[in-house]
């Protein structure tokens, strides 16, 4: 029987206890330094040199020397070998990996619950030699525990640990696992990857391999049942008007059965500001989807917080999908038609802008003679389709409409004679223009030139994003520019086809051709609806807000500002946080870094001020509907991509621990020697802190009792 | 709530830094709901004659010596701009109280500019200086791997200086660009303007990352010790409980300053902390180049 060490390898700490007299030494002759970057700011103050304790030295170093003796035999895990076995040590310990996915689709039924039991077991099968590392993921990596020894430090974060509600992204983790792997000195390296395997969370083009010779094993906890019913998407659908004057909407929501058999009255309900108003039941073929429609529901007088919820089954971050219902759509136009029928003439235009999820564009068309200055009320912007200036009380109306910062576009069609615009409103112009002319009769003329930096355009500018050279212009007016007008684009032969003009806080843009499809097949090209929003949008001079965000992203505090803007009331002092779904608070600032949120939760997040609510603005948060798709990811494909840059003889193997080191181990860890002697060593750590504190004051009272003026 | 993969201390631990770029990123763009793609990037295609509209700042003054007659440029859309990240490597960036060297979060910033920029089809370029400059890429549309290695390659030099490596770089540019400086400034803030408004020759546009440590801003140091200037070597006995305030309100003025005078000289000026998750510089840098695309 004698004392043996499980890792004698730490004796060569023993080293270490050069270090005490290494600085007792050195600090004799010089002062510890700081290094820092500059000294410029930094006052000349004179350094006030402690006198060396001597007395202190000593015992102070005995002390240190002696925690350093003590730390080193714990670390080398000395045991009492009662069978005469040798030494322990020979082959080292294993690097393990443990790679646990949180995605939202691991709350799926048990799969949380068997993943954390999958977890424990590759702990329980950890040597003392061994370390374990645990990485968790989900949209990101992150290194939860760094590498330890003690399975039971993982143990407890696994059992305070949840699902997350981001998507499942393997490629980070496993270049986490790389790192780990690459820095590890210990002879063998393991990387235990649990995961329900969604195909839709690998990306193929991502690297994920692992250095040579490390073992890869995936533990695959998902679950053979694939029922899942989810709210893949909700929008709105105007209705109009009701009766009653006031405006309704529906509400279409997309519900999807990813399961292999059909449901039969699932169950799907509408909530507004908390409140249901309103619920159906859903038949879904097996792995179909159905729209359904909710409404009309009243307009909400502001922005309210809707949310389409399904029934709970087992997976529940896909159950509800929640959105902004916002009061009115936000930019208000009237087209001014000229000569002809009203709905033939706008047909395109109308079209175009009322195509849209939630309609951003309210569009009224009046024949020019039938426009009232009123009709000017509420507007954002007003199209002189093809119509002569209006005149009269309407035309100054219209200019100091402009003026006040409403947008105008005068498309230039067959009633656009330049003689119906009075010298007034002249300065709404760039430039004059002639009557038609058809240059190329049968071909056609392109655009040419093309201000790509203005916004109108800027959404064309990346590759295959629109092709503007597409459409064919049969007949267009000659704009002769002013020197106020700036060209935004050109024809192929050099023609101004759209120019623009700012007047007062307004702008004006003029467009050479008609938006029929008689001068120019504009309107049937499929760039022509994008480039009406552009336009609309440039003009209308607001941008259109998102009903929904996804988790994950990150957004401006601008946001919520609006607040401020639209109701002065609100802007009242007062710090200003942003409230999450879970009810966590963050304090933002609009200016600095501060000022930006990351939305996480899936739900509705809101404004506080000076501790009060101040919601005009809430933004909603959905989970990653991607992660919904569980269809299963060929482990034995990934396997492949993992180990790719290995040894073939170096194939995937299960987790297991050499049970020879394992007897040894097992003895010594009966017996936790080292335990108590870390014990000894933090007593002798904490009484040499005390005694170091302590000698410095009485050695400053030596010191001024020294120096104090005698007699 | 925004603890991220983003944080520096976090991608201090990987060690590959087109790894570094891509997971932010690719973070930060999934992170937007709008496509960032910038546009407005143009190349030189023939001249002209001038037309009344025509923006006078693309009239071809030369040809108009000349020939006296007015010609404008006519560009193809969708080729690239130039973007060139100016890396200030001095011994004082290799300063850090944390897990990160200003050095280091240079390097990992100056990669997703460059990434992002390059994924916006603009040419990357990369310049490091210290009293001189060290290293130069051109900016290129092709090679990022070659900017990214440029980067990756990095070290600290030594002592440092404004005034003369960047006018050499001013000399240097031929073509308008975006600069982005990225430097711990310490220069006294007359010195460092005159320096960096030499490189807005030919219209370039600057935006300037002012890099700190927060132990710089802060000076939370306890112990009192010779204080090392990582620059020139020089050593003085400090006691930080009597200097602190008085460095700090020296700092402060300084920043101040500079911030004012960039605010004058219409230079974009940011102040970023090494602990700021990146995304946060990328946003700033995003909505800068929008405001550079709306007037460009």
């Amino acid at each position: 029987m004698g004392i043996s060490l499980l890792a004698p390898a730490f004796l060569v700490a023993l080293a270490a206890i050069a270090i005490p007299i290494l600085v007792h030494l050195t600090h004799r002759h010089r002062r510890d330094v700081t290094r820092f970057p500059s000294l410029q700011f930094l006052e000349r103050v004179p350094y006030r040199a402690v006198r060396r304790q001597r007395i202190r030295h000593w015992l102070l170093f005995a002390a240190r020397s002696l925690a350093i003796v003590l730390l080193v035999v714990a670390f080398a895990r000395p045991f009492v070998d009662r069978l005469g076995a040798g030494a322990a040590g020979g082959g080292g310990g294993t690097e393990v990996a443990l790679l646990m996915d949180r995605s939202y689709s691991m709350s799926y039924g048990d799969s949380w619950d068997r993943a954390r039991r999958a977890a424990r077991e590759a702990l329980d099968a950890v040597g003392p030699d061994d370390r374990v590392s645990l990485i968790t993921f989900a949209d990101d990596a992150v290194i939860a525990v760094e590498a330890t020894a003690d399975p039971a430090v993982i143990r407890q974060v696994l059992d305070t640990m949840t699902a997350s509600v981001g998507r499942t992204r393997y490629a980070p983790a496993l270049q986490l696992a790389r790192q780990i792997a690459a820095r590890s000195d210990l002879s063998r390296r393991q990387a235990v990857l649990i995961s329900d395997f969604q195909d839709s969370g690998w990306d193929r083009s991502a690297d994920v391999s692992l250095p040579k010779g490390v073992e890869f094993r995936a533990v695959d906890v998902s679950t053979r049942e694939s029922a899942n019913v989810l709210v893949a998407d909700a929008r709105i659908q105007r209705s109009g008007r009701s009766g009653g004057g006031r405006e309704e909407v529906f509400v279409l929501a997309r519900v999807v059965n990813q399961g292999e058999a059909p449901v039969r009255a699932h169950r799907v309900a509408l909530e507004i500001d908390g409140r249901e108003v309103e619920r159906r039941d859903v038949a879904l073929d097996a792995r179909g989807a159905a729209t359904v429609r909710f409404g009309p529901v009243p307009q909400p007088a502001s922005k309210a917080r809707a949310t389409v919820r399904s029934a709970d089954d087992a997976l529940l971050a896909d159950n509800a999908f929640h959105f902004v219902l916002p009061p009115r759509p936000t930019v208000s136009l009237l087209s001014v038609e000229g000569a002809g029928r009203t709905s033939r003439r706008s047909l395109y235009l109308r079209q175009a802008l009322e195509i849209s999820h939630e309609p951003a564009f309210l569009v009224q068309s009046k024949h020019g003679d039938q426009v009232r200055v009123q009709d000017l009320s509420g507007r954002a912007m007003v199209v002189l389709n093809g119509a002569p200036f209006p005149r009269g009380a309407v035309g100054r109306a219209l200019v100091e409409f402009v003026r006040n910062g409403g947008g105008l576009w005068i498309v230039l069609g067959q009633g656009s004679a330049l003689e119906s615009w009075p010298t007034e409103a002249r300065p709404l112009l760039p430039g004059t223009w002639s009557e038609p002319v058809d240059r190329v009769p049968r071909e056609g003329t392109a655009l040419g030139t093309i201000e790509y930096g203005h916004p109108v355009f800027a959404i064309f500018s990346a590759p295959e994003s629109g092709d503007l050279s597409s459409p064919r212009f049969f007949r267009y007016r000659v704009i002769e520019m002013d020197t106020a007008g700036v060209v935004l684009a050109r024809f192929a032969d050099g023609s101004v086809a759209l120019a623009e003009r700012h007047h007062g806080k307004g702008k004006t843009l003029v467009l050479a051709s008609a938006l029929d499809n008689l001068w120019n097949d504009l309107p049937v090209q499929p760039v022509y609806l994008p480039l009406v929003h552009q336009v609309a949008r440039y003009l209308g001079g607001r941008n259109i807000e998102q009903p929904w965000y996804q988790a994950g992203q990150i957004i401006d505090a601008a946001l919520f500002q609006q607040t401020q803007e639209d109701d002065p009331a609100e802007g009242a002092g007062g710090d200003l946080v942003v409230e999450s779904p879970s009810g966590a608070r963050v304090s933002i600032s609009m200016e600095g870094a501060d000022r930006f949120v990351s939305l996480l939760d899936p739900g509705f997040y809101g404004l506080r001020r000076g501790g009060r609510r101040v919601d005009a603005h809430p933004i909603a948060v959905n989970a990653d509907r991607s992660e919904s798709d569980r269809r299963a990811l060929d482990t034995e494909e990934l396997g492949a991509a993992v180990t790719a840059t290995r040894d073939p003889e170096a194939a995937t193997v299960p987790f297991t621990a050499p049970a020879g080191m394992l007897t040894l181990a097992e003895r010594e860890r009966r017996q936790n020697m080292w335990w108590y002697i870390l014990i000894v060593a933090l007593v002798v750590l904490v009484a040499e802190s005390v005694a170091s504190n302590r000698l410095p004051a009485h050695s400053a009272r030596l010191e001024r009792h020294q120096e104090a003026p005698r007699g | 709530m925004i603890t991220r993969f983003l944080d520096p201390a976090v991608l201090a631990r990987i060690d590959n830094l087109d790894l570094v770029a891509r997971t932010v990123v690719d973070g930060f763009v999934s992170g937007l709901h709008q496509s960032p793609h910038l546009g407005h990037s143009i190349d030189f295609a023939e001249h002209r004659a001038y037309m009344p509209g025509d923006d006078i700042r693309r009239i071809d003054w030369r040809v108009y010596g000349r020939t006296d007659r007015l010609y404008v440029k006519e560009f193809e859309a969708e080729t690239n701009a130039n973007m060139s990240v100016l890396i200030d490597i001095s011994a004082s960036m290799d300063f850090t109280s944390g897990a990160v060297t200003k050095l280091d979060y240079a390097r990992y910033l100056a990669a997703c500019l460059v990434y992002f920029s390059y994924h916006q089809r603009d040419r990357v370029g990369l310049i490091t200086f210290d009293r001189d400059v060290v290293t130069q890429v051109p900016p290129t549309g092709r090679r990022l791997d070659s900017v990214l290695h440029s980067i990756d390659r990095i070290t600290p030099g030594g002592p440092g200086e404004l005034a003369r490596p960047l006018r050499r770089i001013a000399e240097g540019i031929r073509r308008r660009s975006i600069l982005v400086l990225l430097s711990d400034l310490y220069e006294p803030p007359e010195t460092a303007i005159q320096a960096i408004n030499r490189l807005r020759t030919r219209g370039n546009d600057l935006i300037v990352f002012h890099l700190m440590d927060p132990a710089e801003l802060e000076f939370d140091f306890e112990e009192a010790t010779q204080f090392e200037d990582l620059e020139t070597g020089e050593r003085i006995p400090v006691v930080p409980d009597r200097v602190r305030s008085g460095y700090r309100g020296l700092l402060h003025d300084h920043v101040a300053e500079l911030g004012r005078r960039m605010g004058e000289n219409r230079i974009d000026y940011t102040l970023l902390r090494t602990t700021s998750p990146l995304d946060h510089a990328l946003f700033d840098y995003l909505s800068r180049r929008h405001k550079m695309a709306r007037v460009r």
